[in-house]
């Protein structure tokens, strides 16, 4: 492992995209203001991640992660700068074509899991595919895979409430999964989880990425970010060191 | 106890805390709490109220029936009697310690204070036995009362004076007390004045302000006199029982004396004779006096009773539903408290605690909103009276009623929010946000929506029906047009004319009246259309077996009477200025008559007669006119015919010679109808200075006053249903925001999975749709099946009518989606972001 500090961006140029680079960040920037007070919350990011790669995001408390993580995911959008995401740039889309494609190239997994309650698992995991208006038939063998591939397609039928935290993590994979999204974003899955399902969960990540997928975790803990290829270290909204597995 | 006074501390600084949800309770609390308290107040006053008088408890009445006020046939179930009957029940039947008579009806008075020139006012005065009051049990305010001496053949007749009529009409001058007015142009002297709160024996709008001796009858009346008619019941009779008299032997005894006494009458027909056994007496508790308002105001009343309950249950479920989210809100809070030990009933007491305070705060401005709706409730139903013996003014009961309606309503919209928040598992004050589980509470929350959906459609239907009702009641076909015209009330008899005078005056009467600038024509009959009266007898009709029993409406009229009114003429001719008092006796008869009575061939120049056989050849048909609604304007017309004043076949019955006054006059008029009274008035008293207008009104006017209730009862309706409409609005607005705020973790989720904003509002008002169309499910056929029991006081609309059922349909799918848009469009705004920062 040999880290590698980025202290300055990139030259003009050497930042475009090419076929492997899926995300292509240049120089955003979120700004929070709130009565009267600003947040920086980031501050000139610029970041590549291509397709196939297994990303983790680490920092301490506050430094940005979790806001990196809702621009990467279309659910904000940067204050300033660039954001491409397979080569098409996302400034100028309308809101519900960012709902578009939030639906059909991300995939979330969140650390309080957020399942519906009030939905079974089936459900829970169909919904991202409900959305897109896929024919019902369709639907049920995506469904079926993705939670055959999470080893949960024995509970179904079950509500949330009925599971374990590390079942409903898995649940909550199969979810992010089910709609072949071009990139699974995962902000502190294993957070509310005991080591033995955390290990679980990773795993199951790891096993995910092998198998081809697009991976970005944000998470604190050291161990888990090895199972990254690559971890970026966020400090003050700034990405301030790099290094590789 | 104490913990009882720190319970109600801790409710009050909870609610000063959050005062606005506190505003809205107490509101909503002060609108169901104050509808059915006016209602209460209406019947606590009308239907439970004695008469304000000695033991109302022993005073009984002898017969049930309130048919008024002059019958000449026999009644079955016996309920006005005439005086000699009344000596009759008087003289023999020991078990009354007094038996007093009165009035069916009421008279007519023109009064005029002596040495007074001014033209005579109209007052209203009541024939009394001589111990009238006595029986009653009251005593003078000023002067003496009328006592049996007054009431002796040949006794100077006196007069009482009611005490409003006393204040308001003579100052509350002492000095009236022994002088002399003139009353119908005889002098009475005053004997006294009755006691403040007494308005007689029934509660009525306007009310007596005269009583006179039964036996001052003749003299004030002169030939229309009904003393001396044994075959003419006009007298209610009221007595006070003796201690330890029995009921039903008291009852049995009044039919057989009743029986007995027809059985010896020699004018009663040969077809009557065998129905005498059959005529019977009941004795009922007459402690509220004569019930006829109360017998007309029962359904309507308990109508608006089960609606204004309507009004609170749905003011209840929406309480109910913003305390249970509420409690939602304070679970956490209670969670801790039962993870501190406390017991489940103590926080259970605690929030009905909570409950009820608001509830007396609600019922509190409750009572302020009830004495506002009962006093528009009683003006409205007796619009055109100028004074009602009913106060909305809460009395003892009343705030009884409220204190207690309020603890109950507070007791229920309490104990289920109360009973769920109570329902809560200690533990979970240490587990972490209730993620995942299934939100508390949130099905009785959507019941509560559906059953306030459902009321709100049953009082909207209802509102729909009544108000279609009295749309078709208004706009009916009376066979008469009541616009542009005035009708004048008087009595000739008041003025001292005798039936043979009377012709002096009519011969002017139109005349003068047609000269008046802004008449068009001018015409007199014995009454007019929808005034009240109603004269009807057995006729004989040509070609007709004569003891079939036929009967018919008819009413004596001027000549240009119809052009007058605005009754088309079908075939013949009117009655005219050629009918006069030599020329032969003529009739002219309505289309039903017609129809009924010839029903093959033309009724031109056939004959009828009233009563017996042997005036079958009495009247003429002359011409046919249009049918027309005189009485009830509910009810379909019935045979009716048009007679001329003054004529008089042999054989008429005797009572036919009071049918001779005219008691209407009208005047079709070009504007307004109103403008011309003034100078209607001087014309009048130009003619003769004693012949005092009683009232006048435009037709439309008097039309209108027969839906007095009808429109109070639509209206009160479409008030409820409204107030309804705004709760169930209120109530599912609630709901939603609620289930939205709620569930914004979810929907955030949902969000950034890619539910675009139309499938987020889709999800909230799918949720929305559910409640109101589940609520329709059970409203509409609740508020069919409860429509039933409306039909005999809905016209011309089925209780199914498919209109309102969907307008009302419309109306509170529309409303409610109005209501639940803004929260569902709050729901579409949420930041996906939650879904991140969610902890
Ligand atoms: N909606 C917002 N409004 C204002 N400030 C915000 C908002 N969201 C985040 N911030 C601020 O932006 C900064 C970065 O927040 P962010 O949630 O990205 O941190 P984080 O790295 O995810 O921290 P943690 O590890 O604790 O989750 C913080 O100072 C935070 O207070
Ligand atoms: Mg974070």
């Amino acid at each position: 492992m040999e880290p590698t500090t980025q202290s300055k961006p990139p030259a003009p140029g050497n930042g475009g995209t090419n076929g492997h680079t899926l995300i292509h960040l240049d120089g955003v920037t979120k700004v929070f203001f709130t009565d009267e007070v600003e947040t920086h919350a980031l501050s000139g990011i610029y970041l590549d991640i291509r397709r196939g790669e297994y990303l983790s995001i680490s920092g301490p408390s506050g430094c940005g992660k979790s806001t990196l993580l809702s621009i990467l995911g279309l659910l904000d959008s940067p204050t300033d700068g660039k954001y491409t995401l397979n080569e098409s740039p996302l400034e100028a889309l309308s809101i519900s074509d960012r709902t578009r494609i939030r639906n059909r190239e991300i995939g979330f997994i969140f650390q309080a899991f957020n399942l519906i309650g009030d939905l079974t698992v089936y459900e829970n995991v169909e919904l991202p595919l409900t959305y897109r208006g896929m024919p019902g038939s369709e639907r049920r063998q995506r469904v079926q895979e993705a939670l055959e591939r999470v080893g949960m397609s024995h509970r179904v039928k079950h509500y949330p409430a009925q599971l374990s935290g590390g079942q409903q993590q898995r649940v909550a994979v199969a979810r992010a999964l089910v709609g072949k999204p071009s990139i699974m974003l995962a902000d502190e899955p294993t957070g509310n989880l005991d080591s033995k399902n955390g290990e679980a969960v990773m795993e199951l990540l790891r096993d995910l990425h092998r198998e081809g997928a697009t991976i970005c975790m944000v998470t604190h803990d050291p161990r888990y970010a090895d199972f990254a290829e690559r971890t970026v270290h966020l400090f003050d909204g700034r990405i301030v060191e790099e290094t590789r597995a | 106890m104490s913990t009882l006074f720190q319970d109600i501390r801790f409710g009050l600084r909870m609610l000063a805390k959050s005062p606005g949800f506190a505003a809205v309770v107490v509101l909503t609390l002060a609108i169901g709490i104050g509808a059915n308290t006016a209602i209460f107040t209406l019947v606590h006053a009308v239907m439970l109220k004695s008469l304000p008088v000695g033991n109302p408890g022993e005073l009984y009445r002898v017969g049930s029936d309130e048919n008024c006020c002059v019958i000449g046939d026999f009644q079955d179930n016996w309920g006005i009697y005439s005086y000699d009957l009344y000596k009759q029940f008087r003289d023999h039947t020991r078990e009354f310690s007094e038996l007093a008579a009165f009035e069916g009806g009421r008279d007519n008075l023109a009064v005029r204070r002596a040495g007074n020139s001014e033209a005579p006012q109209p007052y209203i005065g009541e024939f009394v036995s001589g111990n009238y009051f006595q029986m009653f049990g009251i005593g003078a305010f000023l002067g003496r009362l009328i006592n049996p001496d007054d009431d002796r053949p040949g006794a100077p007749p006196v007069a009482v004076m009611s005490y409003r009529a006393w204040q308001q009409n003579f100052g509350g001058d002492p000095g009236i007390v022994g002088s002399t007015v003139t009353i119908n142009t005889v002098p009475c002297t005053v004997a006294g004045i009755a006691p403040a709160g007494f308005y007689g024996d029934r509660l009525e709008s306007d009310p007596p302000h005269f009583w006179f001796p039964i036996m001052a009858e003749p003299i004030l009346r002169g030939r229309n006199s009904l003393l001396k008619h044994p075959e003419e019941n006009w007298l209610y009779v009221i007595g006070r029982l003796q201690p330890g008299a029995r009921v039903a032997t008291v009852q049995a005894k009044l039919t057989a004396q009743l029986q007995h006494w027809l059985a010896a009458q020699p004018n009663v027909e040969a077809s009557d004779r065998p129905n005498i056994p059959k005529q019977q007496i009941a004795l009922v508790p007459g402690g509220a006096g004569v019930q006829q308002l109360q017998y007309y105001a029962k359904d309507g009343l308990r109508l608006l009773a089960v609606l204004s309950g309507l009004v609170l249950l749905i003011a209840c479920a929406n309480i109910a539903n913003l305390l249970l989210a509420r409690a939602a809100a304070r679970h956490g809070e209670t969670a801790i408290r039962a993870a501190l030990g406390a017991a489940r009933w103590r926080m259970i007491r605690q929030m009905v605690t909570e409950s009820v305070l608001l509830a007396l705060l609600g019922g509190a401005a409750g009572i302020y909103v009830a004495y506002g709706v009962a006093g528009a409730i009683i003006t409205m139903a007796f619009q055109g009276a100028r004074y009602v013996p009913i106060s909305a003014a809460p009395s003892n009961a009343v705030l009884g009623f409220a204190l207690l309606l309020s603890v109950l309503t507070g007791i229920v919209f309490g104990a289920a929010p109360a009973w769920f928040n109570s329902r809560v598992d200690p533990a979970e004050a240490l587990r972490s946000a209730g993620r995942g589980m299934v939100e508390r509470g949130a099905l009785t929350r959507r019941s509560l929506v559906v059953v306030q959906v459902a009321l709100s459609a049953i009082l909207l239907i209802g509102a729909g029906l009544l108000t279609r009702s009295l749309r078709n009641l208004e706009d009916q076909q009376f066979g008469f047009a009541p616009e542009g015209k005035l009708i004048v009330r008087i009595n000739p008899a008041l003025a001292g004319y005798t039936p043979e005078k009377l012709g002096a005056l009519y011969q002017q009467l139109e005349p003068r009246l047609r000269l008046i600038p802004g008449v068009l024509s001018a015409a007199y009959s014995q009454y007019s259309p929808m005034q009240g009266a109603n004269w009807e007898d057995s006729i004989q009709v040509e070609g007709h077996p004569p003891d079939e029993r036929i009967y018919a409406s008819f009413v004596r009229v001027s000549p240009h009477y119809f052009e007058t009114i605005g009754t088309p003429l079908l075939r013949g001719r009117v009655i005219g200025e050629q009918d006069t008092p030599t020329s032969p006796a003529v009739a002219v008869v309505s289309e039903a008559f017609a129809r009924k009575y010839f029903p093959k061939d033309d009724p031109i120049g056939r004959h009828f007669g009233l009563e017996t056989p042997a005036n079958v050849r009495n009247y003429e048909i002359v011409g046919v006119v249009a049918d027309a609604k005189y009485a009830d304007p509910h009810a379909p017309v019935h045979p009716f015919f048009f007679l001329p004043f003054l004529q008089s076949p042999k054989g008429e019955p005797d009572y036919m010679v009071r049918s001779q006054y005219a008691g209407a006059i009208e005047l079709r008029v070009a504007g307004k109808p109103e403008n011309l009274q003034a100078v209607v008035r001087r014309t009048l008293a130009d003619i003769n200075p004693d012949l005092t207008v009683l009232d006048m009104m435009s037709l439309e006017e008097q039309v209108g006053r027969q839906f007095n209730e009808e429109r109070l009862i639509s209206q009160l309706t479409a008030l409820f249903g409204l107030v309804a409409l705004i709760l169930a609005c209120v109530g599912l607005y609630g709901v939603t925001a609620f289930t939205v705020a709620r569930r914004t973790n979810e929907i955030g989720i949902r969000r950034a999975l890619g539910a675009d904003r139309r499938s987020v509002l889709s999800l909230v008002m799918r949720g929305v749709a559910w409640q109101v169309g589940l609520g329709l499910v059970l409203g509409i056929p609740l508020a069919l099946a409860g429509a039933k029991f409306l039909g005999s006081e809905l016209y011309a609309v089925r209780s199914y009518d498919p209109l309102v059922v969907a307008g009302a349909a419309m109306v509170l799918i529309a409303c409610t989606i109005v209501a639940s848009l803004v929260p569902a469009r709050r729901a579409t705004k949420i930041d996906p972001m939650v879904a991140l920062r969610y902890e």
